[in-house]
This record gives C-alpha cells, structure tokens and sequence, in this order.
C-alpha cells in the first residue's frame, strides 16, 4: 500500500482527492480472499473517466464475483505524473492503493483514438513493460476493450489481447480461464492460445500482416488455432444486460455529476459518417419497468439529485412518451433532475414537452452536420430544416434565445454550395426567432461548431479520402466571408485543430506499422493528446518521418471496394457488402429508410436469427 | 425559517483518505449522504431548494479531524442515535459521525483550534526554530500580501521530539491556518519536512471551553 509515500505528494498536487479513492461505494475487498485482480484503466484524466458509463457497468460486474476485484486508474495529470516519478510511485488502484503490476490484468478501455499515448504513460508508470513481446511473465495481461478494438491495429503491438463487443460476459470468461491458469500454471502464450478461442476475444499476436508494395494489407494470417474472424459479441436480450445498482460517488466535481441509465442500445438511424450507428448495432432497448427501476436505485444508492437518460438517440425509444411519463413520476417526487440529452423535442405532443421544460437542459442544440439537403441525403442524416424550425419555435416560445448548431467540414462531395447553406440556415433560424411571437427580449445568439469530418472503420465512408488541410481552410474561410464580420455579432462560430483531426483520422484506418511511430512519440513527450494544451504535433510529425511513414496515407487516401482492410479479420456481425452498397447510394445522394421503418438488409438480422423489428 | 426545524450538530471525524476532501467536496458529500437516507432534512426555501448543511469550522485540506462539526436541521423530531447510524451506513469509510446532539454553543464564539502534531524533521532544527523570538510570514489578506509575526499566536504545548499540541487562532474574525507555522519552518530549514500528520482533536471557544 502506498499510502504513506502519497501523503507526502498529495497536497503538492492539483485536486488531490482524484488521486486517494476511498468515495462512497467504492468496492474495496480482503485480499487473502481474492484471486484475480484487475486494474481497469481509462485513459484519461479521473474527472473524464469517472463520467463513463462503461467503465461503471464493467467494474460492478467484476466486482460482484466474490473472488475478483476490479480496481479503477486514471491517466494522472502531468503534475501527478512528475510527483509520482520523483518519488518512485508506480501507477496503483484507486481502492487498494497497491501497484497494479503485482494484479493479474491490465485491462484499458479504448474509448477514443488520441488517448493512445495516454496508454504508454500509464503502463511505464505502472512499470510494466509497453510492448507485450517484452512481457514474458503470465501476469499481468495488458487487455483492451471498446469501440476502437474495430481497429486496434495500430495499438496491436502492445495489448495481449483485446475483447471485441459488448464485455460483459467475455470478460468474465477471460478472468475464469486466467482463474484456471494461476491454479494450474502455464505460460502466457497458452493462456494467450486459449483465449483466443474464446469468442469476442482477438490476440493480436496470433496473425501474421504482410503488406503489398504500395504499402497496403496484402493478407492477414492467423495461426496456431487462432479464427480467421473475431466475431463482435452482444447482448441480444438487453433487459437482462448487467446494470449497477450503485455507482461510486466521486468527491470532486467531474464532468457529468450525476447517475446515468442507458435506455437503449445501437441506432435505428445509419447516418453514414457514425460509428458507433455501425458497430453497436442491433438496435435494442429496456423495458420501461427496468429502466424505471434502475432510475430508482441508482438514485436512492448516490444520493445524486440528477439522473440523465443515456444512448445513441433516446428519441428513438419506441414508446418514449410512456417512458418520460413513468420516469418523471418518481423524480418530480423525489426532486430529481432529470436531464435528456440530445432529444428532439419536435416528435413530442406539448403535454409531454411542457414536463420536459420543468427540468434543467443544457440548451437548445442541433446537429444537422451538413448545410444543404443535398448533403444531408448523401450523409443520411435524417433532420430536415422543418424538423429544426419547429423545435426552435417551440424553445424560443419557451423563453430560449441561443441556439447551438453542429456541422461537419470536409463531408464526402460537399462543396461551397453547401457551406453556403450553413449560413443560410443559420440566418433563417434568426428570421424566425424575431418572427416569434411571445420570445424573449434578448438578441439572439446562434453558435456554429465546425469539426472535421472522420472517415472511421465500418462506416459506408471508410472507402473515403478525409479533406486535406487546404480544404478544409478553404471551406472554413469562405463561411467566415460570407457571414462577415458583422453577422459574426450574432453568429459565433468554433472549429476543431486540423493537427488534432488528422492525427485521429490516420489513427482510426492506421495498420500496425503505426505502432512504432506511437511509440516514438511517446517516448518524446506526447501525452494527453486530447488536450489542446499538452497537444504537440511537431514530435508527432517527426516520429512520422522518422519510420519515412506518409500521413496522408491513413487519412486523405481513396481506398477501392476491395481493398484489405487492416481490420479485416474483425466481424461486426454485419455484411461489408452493405457498406459498400451504402457508400454507392451516398454518391448517387440516396437516402436509405431507418431500421425501424425498413430493413436495410445489413445481415445483421442473420446473426441474431430474428428480425431486429417486428415489422407489420 | 421555520419554528418546527429542529437545528441538530453532527460531530464526526474525518481522517484517511477522506483527509484530501476540501470543505467545499465536503458539504456536496454531505448532502449526498442525507439524500441517501429517510433523514426529514430541511431544505432551504427558494428557487432552487437543497439540502440544508453548515459546516462550523472548515478544516484545511491535508489535516485530519476527530472532533469536526456540522448543522442540519430535521423537519421532524428523530431519534439522535438513529441519524447517526444512517449517516455512518452511506458515508464513505473515512468519515464517521461521533455523535448527534442539540447546538450548546454558536459558531461566532469560536476563537481557537488545537491540533495534534506529528512531524519528522531535523529536530534539532525544529527545536531551534520554535525558540525564535519572531516567526515573519506572508499571509493574503484582502488588501494583498502582508508580512505577520506569528509566533505570539502560535501555542505549543506537551513537546516531545517531533510530538506536541499546537493551539492556532481560529475565529470569525481571525483565523491562521497551521500551514503557515509549517511552511516558515520549512524556509527556516531549508528542507522538505519527512512527514508531518496534523489531526485537529478541538475548538475552543472564546471563553475557554470546548465548542460543543
Ligand atoms: S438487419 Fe436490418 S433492421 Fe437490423 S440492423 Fe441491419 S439493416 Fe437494421
């Protein structure tokens, strides 16, 4: 226990109550009694990690068989990192304050591309060896799970193995036959083999890559017994997924401060620039009864005066009206907040918008991602400026007088008619806002988020070149000149650092060669990549050019249909082929109906061995 | 405010871990705790009503505490013993209520906190230091940085190598936090204090006795 060294550093360091555990319902165990320990990572800083439902669901889970004990860690802000290194603290577990080299997994949740750096940081801070070919010991299994296991290729090198889908019940049998190896022996290449017929669990080091000359996959090659394809694992009945009864309560403000109930999973709609629309598919949804009741104790076991619905798109709960109805029933009892972020209040009737008013929201935003109708069809994201207006009218009847709008840059076939739209949209939703009767007195304020648009593995845009710098530039100067300097008093517009984006881009469709370019710029300083202020790109591009590798490669390439991707061997229980299809209809700027209206014919369905909707 | 309130003093400790809660942490972790109970807690009137709690005397970030106090105020008359005991059952670990009884004093009489101290130093240092005639620090005050000699405001008692009881103003009006004392040793020194361990066990009150 390290206790007594952290006393020393504690009180040098910014927020240290983020670095001690000890919160309410934290899970802490009698060692003799346990016989798996698992660190569970996320990397990232404690405020951002502790707002992750994920992380929740997994650590109760883990913890609710009597011989593991799940632990959390955090990526240690910079001033921790250097007082921890100064006085010989490795990386520990928030609940016992014992170093995580001594458990039996390593286990990150890989949540977004640039934390990668931050996943080297905390394995040399635990002290462990980064690359899993140096780790020659069974213990610790450095494991990885998550929506960038699709391609974790350019992490390959250094995780022994990654779980693909939906965790709960492969990670437990991960843990079972790591129970049977410490009891029995063996070494981690065994333990490594037989993991990997586990369904839902990939080693990386069980397939041979070789590359064809123009630098692309040329085959992808399991061995000793390894699958061809590691298949995506779910949940089909979600009602009876694992849900928390309890969350540990951190003392300090974090980003979302309150208890969180996933309502549903996947998304009915295909826009096709969305991941997380592709790979957490099959739509599926609770009953109200257990949402309600998990509402209920999750509030009674925090003590948190504020409970938010959390999915894709909660609008699309099939009966939602019911849902709100049950739900504010318990909370307007209890005082509760209930916060509902991101729903579109146009497909509601006004009872049931009225109740939503009386809780707090964060405001009024939108995210039609593109200008134009155009662009909208070929992305197929479903909102139309009807849809928008109505909404508005609604909320600026109901006093509200700033609006935030978020688009993409750089969408596949934009050009400056559809950034032009942007601004039109923008100046309309002003018309109606002066047009409402019964609005508040105060100017309005519209607020346009520019990011950049990602092509991402198993999205129909994965075939699609990103927009290069000067494009993206262009593109933003001219909706820059056209809204000019006075329509910037009303119009504020925001947008995202191409370093950054590229950066993602490359790391999201990367191959395994990028392994050695991460670890470069590591090894140089980069951490925390996500944060504008740690950012440093200058030592990222020198670690590119160090192993003479092109960025524009990864991220501005067009790829053909029959490319071998590097996550190839990864089955998301959906067709390639309908990607394919998809990304043939976007170009001819067709739309394709949501899941719920019409079946798409992803394949999906095939898998499940059912319909994913009764359909009449 | 309401006649019917009963106004109630949580005395608890708050040491371990718990000693990196800053007051303010303190408070939403109090709040937190009664909302998970069937305590009747009033809640303040208003706009935007919350849970009703006062901390006395914040304690400073670092320092245990083993005789801290906190308000409420019950809407119904409960069993002392009984809030007790559902506090402690949703509280986290490190921190645990003593005792629930009926305000004896007000928070404005309080004066003075005595700590307990543990410090592994140079002792001869520290021996030499507490023998100065003056102790100059910088302390913020509203008006900006001004120097102050703490020592006639600084009492130690039943010294015993690295060891002893430290009595600091803690007042309304007036208050030195033990840092100060710490941190001038340190500059004295020129070197990092080993360990130091600073539990508050009281307050006192300007008329002597325990705050209560
Ligand atoms: S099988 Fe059909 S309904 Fe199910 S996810 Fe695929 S496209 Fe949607």
């Amino acid at each position: 226990m390290l206790k007594e060294k952290l006393d020393k550093i504690l009180l040098k360091v910014q927020k240290p109550s983020r670095y001690i555990g000890g919160e309410v319902n934290a899970v802490v165990k009698d060692k003799s009694k346990v016989d798996i320990r698992f660190a569970f990572c996320f990397p990232d800083t404690y405020d951002i990690g502790m707002s992750h439902l994920g992380i929740k669901i997994l650590y109760s889970l883990k913890n609710s068989i009597p011989n593991y004990w799940c632990e959390r860690v955090f990526m240690p802000l910079p001033d921790m990192e250097e007082q921890m290194r100064k006085n010989d603290i490795p990386l520990y577990g928030l609940e016992s304050l014992d170093p995580i080299k001594d458990f039996e997994f390593i286990g990150f949740t890989l949540q977004y591309e640039l934390c990668y750096t931050n996943i080297l940081s905390m394995l040399d801070l635990a002290g462990v060896p980064v690359y899993s070919k140096d780790r020659k010991d069974l213990f610790p299994i450095v494991m990885g799970g998550g929506p960038c296991v699709c391609n974790a290729e350019p992490i390959a090198d250094f995780f022994d193995l990654f779980v693909l889908g939906e965790g709960e019940e492969v990670n437990l049998k991960m843990m079972q036959l790591a129970e049977k190896f410490k009891k029995n022996g063996g070494t981690k290449q065994e333990y490594l083999e037989q993991a990997a017929q586990i369904e839902g669990i990939y080693v990386p080091s069980l397939y041979d890559i070789s590359y064809n000359e123009d630098g692309t996959v040329k085959a992808i090659t399991p061995k000793n017994g390894a699958p061809a394809k590691v298949k995506k694992q779910i949940i089909d009945d979600f009602d009876k997924v694992y849900t928390p009864d309890s969350f540990v309560v951190p003392y300090t403000q974090i980003v979302h401060d309150r208890s969180v109930v996933e309502v549903l999973r996947g998304c009915i709609r295909g826009c096709r620039f969305c991941q997380a629309g592709f790979i957490y598919r099959p739509f599926r949804e609770k009953s109200k009864e257990t949402i309600v009741n998990q509402v209920k104790s999750l509030t009674e076991t925090t003590g948190y005066d504020e409970v938010s619905l959390s999915s894709l798109s909660t609008s699309d709960y099939s009966d939602i009206e019911g849902l709100l109805n049950d739900i504010t029933e318990y909370t307007d009892k209890k005082g509760v907040n209930l916060s509902l972020p991101s729903l579109r209040i146009d497909k509601f009737s006004d009872e049931v918008v009225k109740k939503i008013k009386s809780v707090r929201r964060s405001g009024l935003t939108f995210a039609p991602e593109a200008g134009s109708q155009r662009l909208r069809d070929v992305i197929n994201k479903n909102i139309t400026e009807e849809a928008i207006f109505k909404s508005c009218k609604i909320a600026f009847e109901g006093g509200y007088s700033s609006v935030k709008l978020y688009f993409m840059l750089g969408l596949p076939t934009e050009t400056l008619d559809d950034i032009k739209a942007i601004k039109e949209l923008a100046d309309k939703i002003i018309d109606l806002y002066y047009n409402t009767e019964g609005r508040s007195k105060k100017a309005i304020s519209i607020s346009i988020s520019l990011s950049t648009f990602i092509p991402k593995p198993f999205t129909p845009f994965e075939y699609e070149p990103q927009a290069t710098e000067e494009q993206i530039n262009e593109r933003q100067k001219y909706l820059l000149d056209i809204i000019g300097s006075k329509g910037r008093r009303r119009i504020d517009v925001s947008w995202s650092h191409y370093d950054t984006t590229i950066l993602e881009a490359v790391l999201a469709r990367g191959d395994r060669k990028l392994s050695a370019v991460i670890y470069e710029a590591w090894k140089n300083g980069c951490k925390l990549d996500g944060w504008n202020e740690y950012f440093k790109p200058e030592i990222w591009d020198a670690a590119f050019e160090k192993f003479g590798i092109d960025k524009a490669f990864y991220a501005n390439r067009k790829r053909e249909y029959d490319e071998i991707a590097p996550w190839e061997h990864m089955d998301m229980l959906f067709d390639r082929s309908f990607l394919v299809r998809e990304n043939i209809k976007a170009h001819e700027e067709k739309t394709t109906a949501n899941c719920r209206e019409k079946c798409a014919g992803c394949g999906i369905n095939k898998c499940l061995g059912r319909a994913c909707f009764k359909y009449e | 405010m309401n006649e019917n309130n009963i106004a109630v003093r949580l005395f608890f400790s708050k040491t371990g871990r718990a000693k990196y809660i800053s007051a303010l942490d303190l408070i939403t972790c109090f709040q937190r705790a009664i909302r998970r109970t069937d305590i009747p807690i009033w809640h303040t009137q208003g706009f935007n009503p919350h849970t009703y709690v006062n901390v006395n005397l914040p304690l400073s970030l670092g320092s245990e505490g083993i005789n801290e106090s906190m308000d409420i105020k019950l809407t119904e008359q409960i069993d002392f013993d009984a809030v007790r005991d559902m506090l402690n059952a949703v509280l986290p670990p490190d921190i645990r209520i003593i005792r629930v009884a009926l305000p004896v004093k007000k928070h404005t009489e309080i004066e003075k906190s005595v700590y307990s101290v543990n410090i592994v130093c140079d002792y001869d240092k520290f021996e030499e230091f507490m023998k100065l005639p003056s102790v100059e620090v910088e302390k913020k005050t509203k008006k900006g940085i001004t120097t102050l000699d703490i020592k006639p405001f600084t009492e130690i008692k039943d010294y015993e190598r690295g060891h002893f009881t430290l009595i600091m103003p803690s007042g309304c009006d007036f208050t030195l936090n033990p840092s100060l004392f710490f941190d001038a040793f340190e500059k004295f020194s020129g070197e990092e204090t080993e360990r130091l361990d600073i539990v508050r066990t009281g307050i006192l009150c300007k008329d002597g006795t325990q705050f209560e």
